[in-house]
C-alpha cells in the first residue's frame, strides 16, 4: 500500500468532515484531512507535487484564519466587575460579546463636579453615557436619557448646549470614528446601537 | 422620471391610488399618512423568498420605528386572500403593522418600482435563490412575480423623507438606514413642534 495510505487516511477525515454538521468540527476535520495529504505529496513517485503542497497550504491557511475567528465568536466572553456594572444599564440593547466590542473603544473616565463634559458648539465627534453622579439641572433637558449628546450625534450638527456635572461623575466616552469603524463591521451591533437612541429618542420625543 | 428624492412631494397619481385590504376594501395610499408619518414597506407577492428576505430584516425593528410614532404599512401584490397567511408566517397579529395589497401594481408603478422579468429570473436571482433556501425560506407563487419592491417613508404633508427601490428579488433598503431617517425626521419634527 505504501504511501497510498495517506490518501485513505485524508479520504476518510475529508468523508467524516461532510458527515458533521457544526462548521468548527468540519473546519478541524479538513485541515487534519489536509495535512494528512501533506506525506503523500511529498513522497509520491516523481514527487513533490510542489503544485499540490501551495494549495494545500492556500486552504490550510484560509481554513486555520476562519477556525481562529470561530473560536473567537464562540468563547464564553467573561465580563469584569465593572463592565458587569455598566453592562446591567445596557442588557436589553446588547449581548455581551457586542458589549464587549463597544467596552474596547470606548473609554471610561470620572469628570469632577461643575466640569463642562461637552462643550456648547463643538463637533459632535463623541457620545457619552452617564453611568454614576448627576449632571446640573440646565444640562439634563439637553441628554437623552443617559446619553449626552446622542442627538447631537445623530443630526451631524454642532453641540447646541455646553453639558455640566453637577456632582462627580462616572462616564463612558466613545468617539465617532471609532464606532463608525466598529459598525462598519458589525451590522448587528449597529442595529444594537440604534435601537438604543431610538429608546431614548422615542421617550424624549414623548415627554 | 424613475425615481423620487428625498424632499420631493408624493404625486398626486400615487397618493390617489388605491390599495385593498384582507376584506377587498379599497383605500387610498394619502390616508397611510393623513394622520402622521407613514413607512410603507412595499413587498412583492406575499409568497416569495424575497418579501421573507425583507420581512426578516425589517421584523426585528417594528416595535422600535412604531416607538418613534411612525405608522408601518406593508403593501403586496398578491390576492387579498393571502394576506391572513403571511401575517400567521411573520407572526404579525399583534404587531402595529398594517397590510394591504394592489394585484393591479398601479401604485408599485406610481411608486416608480421596477419590474422586470429578467431580473425576476436573472443569473442573481437565482443566486439568492439558493441563499434563501439555504436559510430554509420557501417560495409560492402568490402574485406578480416580476414586480421588485420598495421603502416610502414620508411625513404627514406627504413629503417623502426616504425612499428605495429594491433592485432584485431579495434586495430590500437596509434597515439600520431606515432607522437613521427615521431618526433624522423625528428630530427635525421635535424641533418643529419646539
Amino acid at each position: 500500500m505504501g504511501v497510498q495510505v495517506f490518501i485513505h487516511i485524508a479520504n476518510l477525515l475529508f468523508l467524516s468532515s461532510y458527515l458533521v454538521k457544526d462548521i468548527f468540527l468540519l473546519r478541524i476535520l479538513t485541515l487534519i484531512a489536509g495535512f494528512s495529504l501533506l506525506p503523500y505529496y511529498f513522497w509520491v513517485e516523481g514527487g513533490p507535487l510542489t503544485s499540490s503542497i501551495f494549495w494545500s497550504f492556500i486552504f490550510s491557511s484560509v481554513n486555520l484564519y476562519q477556525l481562529y475567528q470561530l473560536y473567537h465568536e464562540r468563547k464564553p466572553i467573561r465580563l469584569s466587575k465593572e463592565q458587569q456594572q455598566v453592562y446591567q444599564s445596557l442588557s436589553s440593547y446588547f449581548s455581551v460579546l457586542q458589549f464587549s466590542k463597544l467596552w474596547q473603544i470606548g473609554a471610561i473616565n470620572t469628570v469632577a463636579e461643575n466640569q463642562f463634559v461637552l462643550e456648547k458648539g463643538c463637533y459632535p465627534n463623541q457620545i457619552i453615557l452617564l453611568l454614576e453622579g448627576s449632571l446640573s439641572k440646565s444640562s439634563q433637558a439637553f441628554c437623552t436619557g443617559n446619553l449626552i449628546g446622542a442627538i447631537d450625534f445623530i443630526t451631524q450638527q454642532r453641540t447646541q448646549q455646553a453639558v455640566q456635572t453637577e456632582e462627580t461623575c462616572k462616564l463612558m466616552t466613545w468617539q465617532r470614528k471609532d464606532l463608525d469603524m466598529l459598525f462598519k463591521k458589525d451590522k448587528g451591533l449597529y442595529s444594537s446601537w440604534q435601537s438604543m437612541l431610538s429608546n431614548a429618542l422615542a421617550k424624549q420625543l414623548a415627554s | 422620471m424613475s425615481s423620487f428624492n428625498i424632499g420631493d412631494k408624493i404625486p398626486k397619481d400615487l397618493a390617489n391610488a388605491s390599495v385593498i385590504d384582507e376584506n377587498s376594501n379599497n383605500l387610498k395610499l394619502a390616508t397611510f399618512w393623513k394622520e402622521g408619518p407613514a413607512l410603507i414597506l412595499f413587498i412583492r407577492h406575499f409568497g416569495c423568498f424575497g418579501c421573507t428576505t425583507q420581512m426578516q430584516a425589517i421584523a426585528p425593528r417594528i416595535q422600535e420605528i412604531d416607538a418613534l410614532n411612525i405608522r408601518i404599512y406593508l403593501v403586496g401584490n398578491g390576492n387579498p386572500n393571502f394576506i391572513e397567511g403571511f401575517k400567521e408566517r411573520f407572526q404579525l397579529y399583534n404587531q402595529p403593522v398594517k397590510i394591504y395589497t394592489d394585484p393591479s401594481l398601479e401604485v408599485y408603478k406610481k411608486a416608480r418600482l421596477t419590474r422586470s422579468k429578467l431580473i425576476a429570473y436573472g443569473p442573481t436571482t437565482w443566486y439568492e435563490r439558493v441563499i434563501a433556501f439555504s436559510k430554509g425560506y420557501s417560495n409560492v407563487n402568490q402574485g406578480d412575480n416580476g414586480q421588485m419592491g420598495g421603502s416610502l417613508l414620508v411625513d404627514q404633508e406627504g413629503t417623502i423623507k426616504y425612499y428605495y427601490k429594491n433592485k432584485t428579488v431579495a434586495n430590500h433598503s437596509d434597515p439600520n438606514t431606515v432607522v437613521e431617517h427615521i431618526h433624522q425626521f423625528a428630530l427635525q419634527q421635535k424641533s418643529k413642534n419646539n
